[in-house]
């Protein structure tokens, strides 16, 4: 994480005043962990989009910011509102396609190879979880928030956001038990 | 930086189970998904779009799909150290800090990363690093060593600066002493022994013999300027790009071997910087949307 969360509220501050310089510098530490969250609710093309409209909602509303709300809360919030309210079948559909024309991966050396298969399954025990508890043990786990922004952003309680993370680390335990035994 | 988060860590302190889910969590590394969104074209879209409609409502057009491919390299790559993880430090655009496991601290320049393995801690104190970084090591009676590329800086509680850009073009590493006492070795183990105020650079050959360094100028970078002393043209773009997270590229004809020192106590773009070094060298600066080419005239 390039910035800490006082640096970001140092700059959400100068955000508020108007500084561009300022937001360029939010942007650019956010934006592509914004893309990759959307990209996890809805297609690359709407992840990418809602990162950029909420950014263009942050700079049109930052005269009424709030100081002491996380900036960083407010624009997951508004990626996760704007693709939920998206039809978020269509949007996988056209994923779908798209991945079919992606190229394929280049065969990997042998000694990365078993290390591949161990992070596909972990990656398998993710993708197997209930959506909330996946949304918030990712957000914990890749963005680096706290769970009162995560609690925010998802619009439930603390506590709510530290069982969604509990279970779903015991779940996937339990998961890796079965199928990687010899990780852990 | 692998730390628990605070809230998960006092949430498993009332947890049976607790030692199994920090592993768990810890694996959980393997699976995140790559980051490598086109940050310098979203933000050019996104200028554009706040300069001129407020309201715009047209969508911009979509982007390519990226290769999937370097983030599975990446995966495999942390995957092979488990249970003996790597600990990377990276600093973005700008300047990071942090305190290694035995209270030694780093300063890392903008786009910059120290990697060390936090199981082998014990016996040796040992990091990588990739980029510039000035380290204020605590003398405890272990060795410190900082590994780059192509040398190794062995240690005994002293405080000096690493420039090592592996990418950069014409690469070399240099390092600087502040105080304290350093011996700087290539991978052929031939060495030197610094002395404070002095630098030494190993590049292809064996290091070069210490001699008088400008230490303000070698660590400028720290405090918002950029300075960069008898360095090849090749690791100032590389900085430059760091620093302000802009490509700068050099023309086909441009030797990036060619040396130079710049000092600019404060530097808030590539912009002057590039511009002194073109009229330095006698180069022309071409400043397009995808960045800056220095090119022969």
């Amino acid at each position: 994480m390039p910035l800490s969360a006082p640096d970001l509220s140092a700059l959400a501050a100068r955000v508020r005043s108007g500084d561009r310089a300022a937001l360029e510098r939010v942007f650019r530490a956010l934006h592509p962990a914004l893309v990759r969250y959307g990209q996890s609710l809805a297609g690359p093309d709407a992840a990418e989009d809602a990162a950029q409209e909420a950014f263009v909602a942050l700079w049109h509303r930052r005269a009424v910011l709030d100081p002491d709300r996380s900036v960083r809360a407010l624009l997951y919030a508004s990626v996760r509102n704007r693709l939920l309210n998206l039809h978020r079948d269509t949007a996988r559909r056209r994923d779908l396609l798209d991945a079919m024309d992606a190229p394929a991966p280049p065969p990997l050396p042998d000694a990365h190879a078993a290390a591949a298969l161990l992070a596909d399954r972990v990656r398998a025990g993710l993708d197997a979880l209930p959506d909330r508890q996946r949304e918030a043990l990712s957000l914990s786990r890749f963005d680096g928030l706290a769970y009162a922004e995560i609690a925010e952003i998802m619009g439930c309680s603390v506590k709510t956001v530290e069982n969604h993370i509990g279970r779903a680390l015991r779940t996937l335990r339990e998961h890796l038990g079965r199928v990687a035994p010899d990780a852990l | 930086m692998d730390a628990l988060p605070p809230d998960l860590d006092a949430w498993l302190g009332g947890q049976p189970d607790a030692d199994a889910l920090r592993q768990t969590w810890a694996l959980t590394a393997l699976a995140e998904p790559d980051l490598a969104a086109d940050t310098d074209a979203a933000w050019a879209r996104l200028a554009e779009r706040l300069d001129t409609a407020p309201r715009a409502a047209d969508r911009p057009p979509t982007r390519p799909r990226r290769a999937r491919w370097l983030a599975v390299a990446a995966l495999a790559a942390v995957a092979l150290v488990i249970g003996l993880r790597d600990v990377t430090v990276e600093a973005g655009t700008g300047i990071a800090q942090t305190v290694l496991p035995d209270g030694s601290e780093v300063t890392l320049a903008p786009g910059s990363e120290i990697a060390y393995r936090r199981g082998l801690w014990g016996e040796a104190r040992r990091v990588r690093l990739d980029g510039q970084a000035t380290l204020h090591v605590r003398p405890d009676g272990r060795p410190f060593r900082v590994e780059t590329f192509n040398a190794t800086v062995e240690v005994l509680g002293t405080t000096f600066d690493v420039r090592a850009w592996h990418e950069a073009l014409a690469p070399e590493t240099a390092v600087t002493l502040l105080e304290g006492s350093i011996r700087l070795a290539d991978a052929q183990g031939r060495a030197v022994v610094l002395a404070p105020g002095q630098s030494s650079r190993v590049g292809r050959g064996a290091p070069t013999a210490p001699a008088a360094a400008d230490v303000a100028a070698a660590t400028a970078w720290r405090d918002g300027g950029f300075a960069i002393a008898d360095a090849p043209l090749g690791a100032v773009a590389r900085a430059l790009q760091a620093q302000f997270g802009r490509p700068v590229r050099l023309g086909t004809r441009v030797d990036p071997g060619r040396r130079l020192t710049l000092y600019l106590p404060q530097a808030d773009s590539a912009e002057p910087v590039l511009r002194d070094v073109a009229a330095y060298l006698d180069l022309r600066l071409q400043i397009g949307p995808e960045g800056y080419d220095l090119l022969a005239r």
